[in-house]
């Protein structure tokens, strides 16, 4: 086995008060035993990035927050990219934010990849009025973003849905997410791709109550143990930690999000 | 900056990367690029990279039990050169120089756990600089964040020393001096860079039952609760004349417990072996250096 993969791309972000440009290209050449990487001295033609997008969205999450909530961290990038993998060339424009508004002690993420935040603006006015820790309730249901989050660990049975190519540029076909995935994620060229599920979805079933505590955003990475959300109950809002229950309903959605190898929203009920 | 990046398992190359670039800050605006325009820096750093990568491949070449991962930075600044060693899930972090040595440390380390930790708070010595990694979290990452300095004994000193020799004084609340970034793709933060914890007439009374730490696999600060979490990899109870090694524990407490907790220390700081520091996302060497600590029982 000898595979040769090369990427180029320009990005902008907004990470705190900086703007990053960063204009790269990279090679990965992986044999049976080694993986390597190098810089590419190799100039091709993709858009100069502009920063008036990621500015618009930090600009736009800024005015989300007021004290007593605090921005603790905010990167927003945009960008093309350029892969080729032996003879199959490709191209992607992508958008990510990573946000994080803390209320001290409580620290709530969102993840997304478009600049919208209808989530934030439904999280953010529970956070600032969040009450201390209580036991979770019987039923809860989250909300899109978080069941996204969720999804890569929930056992409930999930779909690959369809794209064009993955990390060895091999198509991306719908089938049920079970046993081994056969397509390559890569992250970056300078990391050795891993076989992972892309753009999981699950189709609906159960009926989500709408009168069901409402999850809005999560308080800490997901982890395989058990979650940890910001929860609204009618007016009152507060932390809670239950563990990944058996998931009674879900309405899914069209939103993708950068979870993984990618996922789309889904509201669930545990 | 040029970067080399090797992994090396039982003594086979698994995994080689190489890397250069520059950025150029402008105002709150970085220009971040995989070239570098000035061809002769850009010729010298690869040299300098390179040439420290061979001897870095030489000093850990005799490794082959270990997994080994060398990573080589030159910069304008000078070069950088750090050995993560890994056998049985035990790492310890050095230098070309120190990798040896420290392998051999670790080999000698490293034993089945015959018991599970204590389930009550015993008494921790913190040997083998290891305390500095504690410390790092408690007092370094809380200068970092600004956090309003608290009261620690009168007998510690805690300082942080960049490249360059500047010295923060961090029980002051100076934050460390250096910006630092992990590569040219990266906003420069202000990190630690060189640890130095030395205790000035400290206490210093052996409990007979306590746990005695040797080698820690990470550690936290969470800014929001000001807390602190250890991951301790290797590890003993001692009762009187017996020593058994436990099981791998995380120790937690929020940094005003552990300024109090802080009871003892005795002898010069010692070099601890390997503090790869995360934040942001940016992985740096921090080296530290503590004498042996004692603190109370943390949970």
């Amino acid at each position: 086995m000898n595979e040769l993969y090369r990427k180029w791309g320009k990005s902008v972000r907004r990470e705190g008060e900086h703007v990053v440009f960063v204009d790269e290209a990279g090679e990965a050449a992986e044999s049976e035993s080694v993986f390597r990487t190098r810089s590419l001295d190799d100039a091709f033609d993709l858009p100069a990035p502009v920063s008036d997008g990621v500015e618009a969205a930090a600009r736009e999450i800024e005015s989300l927050v007021d004290r007593p909530l605090v921005i603790e961290r905010l990167f927003a990038s945009e960008g093309v990219v350029a892969h080729q993998f032996g003879e199959v060339r490709w191209r992607e424009n992508t958008r990510r934010v990573h946000v994080s508004i803390a209320r001290p002690p409580l620290r709530a993420i969102f993840d997304f990849a478009e600049f919208r935040f209808d989530a934030l603006r439904r999280a953010l006015p529970a956070l600032t009025r969040a009450s201390k820790e209580r036991k979770p309730p019987k039923k809860i249901r989250v909300a899109e973003h978080v069941g996204a989050a969720l999804l890569p660990l929930t056992a409930i049975a999930k779909l690959q849905s369809t794209a064009p190519h993955d990390g060895k540029g091999g198509a991306i076909r719908e089938q049920l997410a079970e046993h081994d995935p056969p397509n390559w994620f890569r992250p970056s060229y300078r990391v050795r791709p891993r076989k992972a599920w892309f753009h999981l979805r699950v189709l609906p079933f159960g009926t989500i109550e709408d009168d069901v505590p409402e999850a809005v955003a999560l308080l800490a990475p997901v982890s395989r143990g058990e979650i940890r959300v910001l929860c609204v109950d009618g007016r009152s809002a507060y932390a809670t930690s239950l563990p990944l229950r058996p998931i009674l309903a879900a309405r899914p959605t069209a939103t993708w999000y950068p979870f993984g190898a990618g996922a789309f929203g889904v509201e669930l009920m545990l | 900056m040029v970067r080399r990046d090797e992994l090396w398992v039982r003594g086979a190359l698994a995994e080689a990367r190489s890397s250069q670039g520059q950025a150029v800050a402008r105002g709150r605006e970085i220009v971040a690029r995989d070239r570098i325009d000035d061809g002769d820096v850009a010729t010298r750093l690869r040299r300098e990279c390179d040439a420290e990568m061979e001897r870095l491949r030489a000093a850990t070449q005799s490794l082959s039990d270990a997994r080994v991962r060398g990573v080589v930075t030159a910069t304008a600044d000078g070069v950088e050169s750090t050995v993560t060693i890994t056998i049985d899930g035990v790492s310890v972090v050095t230098t070309p120089d120190d990798a040896a040595a420290d392998c051999d440390g670790l080999r000698r380390l490293l034993r089945p756990p015959a018991a599970p930790p204590p389930t009550r708070p015993l008494p921790i010595v913190w040997r083998n600089g290891s305390a500095a990694v504690l410390l790092h979290e408690a007092i370094g990452h809380a200068a970092e964040h600004a956090h309003r300095p608290l009261e620690w004994p009168q007998w510690l000193r805690a300082r942080d020393v960049a490249r360059d020799g500047r010295v923060a004084d961090l029980i002051e609340g100076q934050a460390p001096a250096a910006l630092r970034r992990e590569s040219f793709r990266d906003v420069p933060l202000r990190r630690m860079t060189s640890l130095h914890f030395e205790q000035n007439g400290a206490p210093f009374e052996l409990p007979s039952e306590r746990i005695e730490i040797f080698l820690v696999s990470g550690g936290t600060y969470e800014p929001l609760s000001e807390s602190v979490s250890i991951d301790v990899a290797v590890a003993d109870h001692v009762s009187g004349r017996k020593s058994q090694r436990i099981s791998p524990f995380t120790v937690h407490g929020l940094r005003t417990y552990i300024s109090r907790a802080l009871i003892g220390a005795t002898g010069d700081p010692v070099r601890y072996p390997g503090v790869i520091c995360s934040r942001e996302g940016q992985e740096l060497y921090v080296a530290s250096h503590a004498p042996v600590m004692l603190t109370a029982g943390l949970r």
